[in-house]
C-alpha cells in the first residue's frame, strides 16, 4: 500500500496551530455531518486541482495521527497519512505574544483528534468512490462569484487578507499622523487625514483577537487599510503581497453573526478573509458594536 | 466688483461664517475654543487647592482681586494629567455666565474657520467625555479637536464651583 501524505501532514506545528486557530474562527453548525468534517481537515487546493475525493478519515487508537484515504485511487486503496504533532513537541517553540494564538496552539492536539466525530472504523464497509471537487461549505460573499484577489497583512503575527476590490486604500500611520480624541473605546486609535477622508482607525487586534489583548500592539502599527471607501481603517503593522484565490480556496464562513467581520479562511496561506462591508457595519453600529459583540 | 456681486459675496458669508478659534496643546493633541469665550491667557501660576473641591477642580486663582477656579482639563477630559513647565497656560474663559480657568499644556495660535470647514465629530463611543466635543477641523495639517465650552460642567457641577 502506498502512502500519499496530505498538505497536513507538510505543516509544521506553528502551522497547524494557526489552522486550527482559524478553524475556531470559523465557528461551524454543530450539525454538519462527519464527512463534512473531514474535508475540512484536509482541504487544500491541490484537492481541487487533482478532483480527489477524499472517502474517509482515520483516527489510529494513540489519538496521534489521521489516516485520510482517496477515494479515486481505489484499486490501490491508497492512503492519506495525516500526521499531528504532539503539543509539547512543537508548540513550545512558537514565539508569540498573542494569547489568543497560544490558547489555539495548546488546545490542538487530544481534544480535537480524540472527538467521536473523527473516528470512523477501520472495518466499515467502504463507500462507493466519489470523484468530486472541493466544494466550500458555504456561498462565497457576491465579490467571489469568480477568482479574486486579496492584499495581505499582519496584525500581532496573525496573518489577513482584505479583497482588493473593497481596498480603499493603504496609508501610513505613524502616531504622529494619528490624531487621539478624548473619551473614545479603547479600540479607536485615533484619526488620520487622508485627502479627503478623516479615517477613523481601529486598533484591529481588539477587534480580531479581544480574549488577552491589551493593546500592547499599538506601537507596532504603522499602516492603515481603508474598508472600502468608509471612513473606516485597520491598523496593522506590516503590508504584504497580493495573493489570487478561487472561491473553491476560501472556507466561508456559515454564521456571521458572532464575528461579522469574518469572510472566511484559507488554509493555503493561513489566513482570515475580511467580510469588509460586515466590518463597516460593525463599526458604524450606534449601539457601539464593540461591546455587543465582543 | 458690481453691486450684485458683492450683495452674493455677503449673502455668502452671512450663510458660512468666519469663525475665530483659540488652539491650545493638552496631551499632544490641538484644541481650539470660541476665541469669543476667551477673556484671558495667563502664564502658570500657583494655584490654590481647595479643600473638599470636586475632582475635576485644581483650585483657585487670584487674578486682579477677583477669585477664579481653575478647572483640570486633562481630567475632565480624561487624559493623563501633563507636567508643569514654562508653557503651560492658564486660559480664563466665559461660560455660561461663569468666568473659570483652565488649564492647558500651552496655547498656540488664533485660526480662522468657516463653519462648513467644521465636520462632525468621529464619534464612535457612549463615554461621558465625549460631548465635549463639538467637531473636528482639519487645519495646517493638524486635525483640530473643537471643544465645545458650554458643555463642559453640568448645572449641577456649576452649582458645587458656586458653593465652594
Amino acid at each position: 500500500m502506498k502512502d500519499l501524505k496530505t498538505k497536513d501532514s507538510t505543516m509544521t506545528g506553528p502551522q497547524l496551530a494557526v489552522q486550527r486557530y482559524l478553524d475556531d474562527l470559523l465557528q461551524e453548525a454543530t450539525d454538519i455531518n462527519s464527512s463534512d468534517q473531514i474535508d475540512g481537515q484536509v482541504e487544500d487546493s491541490e484537492m481541487g486541482d487533482q478532483a480527489q475525493g477524499i472517502q474517509e478519515i482515520k483516527t489510529d487508537s494513540d489519538s496521534k495521527g489521521i489516516e485520510t484515504r482517496s477515494s479515486e485511487l481505489e484499486s490501490e486503496e491508497q492512503l492519506l497519512t495525516t500526521e499531528v504533532i504532539p503539543e509539547s513537541e512543537s508548540f513550545h517553540s512558537i514565539e508569540t505574544s498573542f494569547a489568543d494564538f497560544e490558547a489555539a496552539i495548546t488546545d490542538v492536539p487530544a481534544a480535537v483528534l480524540s472527538d467521536s466525530e473523527y473516528e470512523i472504523e477501520a472495518d466499515e464497509p467502504e463507500p462507493e468512490p466519489e470523484v468530486r471537487k472541493w466544494v466550500a461549505k458555504t456561498e462565497p460573499l457576491p465579490w467571489a462569484s469568480g477568482r479574486f484577489e486579496c492584499l495581505l497583512f499582519y496584525v500581532g503575527g496573525l496573518k489577513m487578507a482584505v479583497p482588493l476590490i473593497e481596498l480603499g486604500g493603504i496609508f501610513q500611520s505613524g502616531g504622529e499622523k494619528l490624531t487621539s480624541i478624548f473619551g473614545q473605546p479603547d479600540w479607536f486609535m485615533g484619526v488620520a487625514n487622508v485627502g479627503e477622508f478623516n479615517l477613523r482607525c481601529v486598533d484591529t487586534a481588539r477587534w480580531v483577537m479581544p480574549n488577552h489583548y491589551k493593546g500592547e500592539l499599538k506601537e507596532n502599527f504603522k499602516f492603515v487599510i481603508q474598508l472600502d471607501r468608509s471612513d473606516w481603517a485597520l491598523a496593522c503593522e506590516e503590508v504584504a503581497e497580493a495573493i489570487s484565490l478561487e472561491p473553491s480556496q476560501v472556507k466561508w464562513r456559515s454564521d456571521r453573526s458572532k464575528r461579522p467581520w469574518l469572510a472566511g479562511t484559507v488554509i493555503d496561506h493561513m489566513c482570515a478573509i475580511l467580510d469588509v462591508q460586515g466590518f463597516i457595519e460593525l463599526l458604524d453600529d450606534p449601539d457601539n458594536g464593540f461591546k455587543k459583540h465582543l | 466688483m458690481t453691486t450684485i456681486g458683492r450683495a452674493l459675496k455677503e449673502s455668502k458669508q452671512a450663510e458660512d461664517p468666519m469663525l475665530q478659534w483659540v488652539t491650545f496643546r493638552l496631551e499632544n493633541e490641538t484644541y481650539g475654543v470660541n476665541v469669543m469665550q476667551i477673556k484671558e491667557v495667563l502664564r502658570y501660576t500657583e494655584i490654590a487647592p481647595v479643600p473638599g473641591a470636586p475632582s475635576f477642580v485644581l483650585g483657585i486663582i487670584h487674578l486682579r482681586g477677583m477669585v477664579v477656579t481653575v478647572i483640570d482639563t486633562c481630567q475632565r477630559f480624561d487624559l493623563p494629567s501633563g507636567d508643569i513647565n514654562d508653557a503651560t497656560r492658564i486660559m480664563i474663559v466665559e461660560v455660561e455666565g461663569h468666568v473659570i480657568g483652565i488649564l492647558v499644556d500651552s496655547v498656540s495660535e488664533v485660526v480662522y474657520l468657516r463653519q462648513s470647514e467644521i465636520e462632525a465629530t468621529p464619534n464612535v463611543g457612549n463615554d461621558e467625555s465625549s460631548k465635549f466635543i463639538q467637531g473636528v477641523c482639519h487645519k495646517n495639517d493638524t486635525l483640530l479637536i473643537l471643544v465645545d465650552l458650554d458643555r463642559l460642567l453640568s448645572d449641577d457641577e456649576w452649582s458645587e464651583i458656586g458653593s465652594m
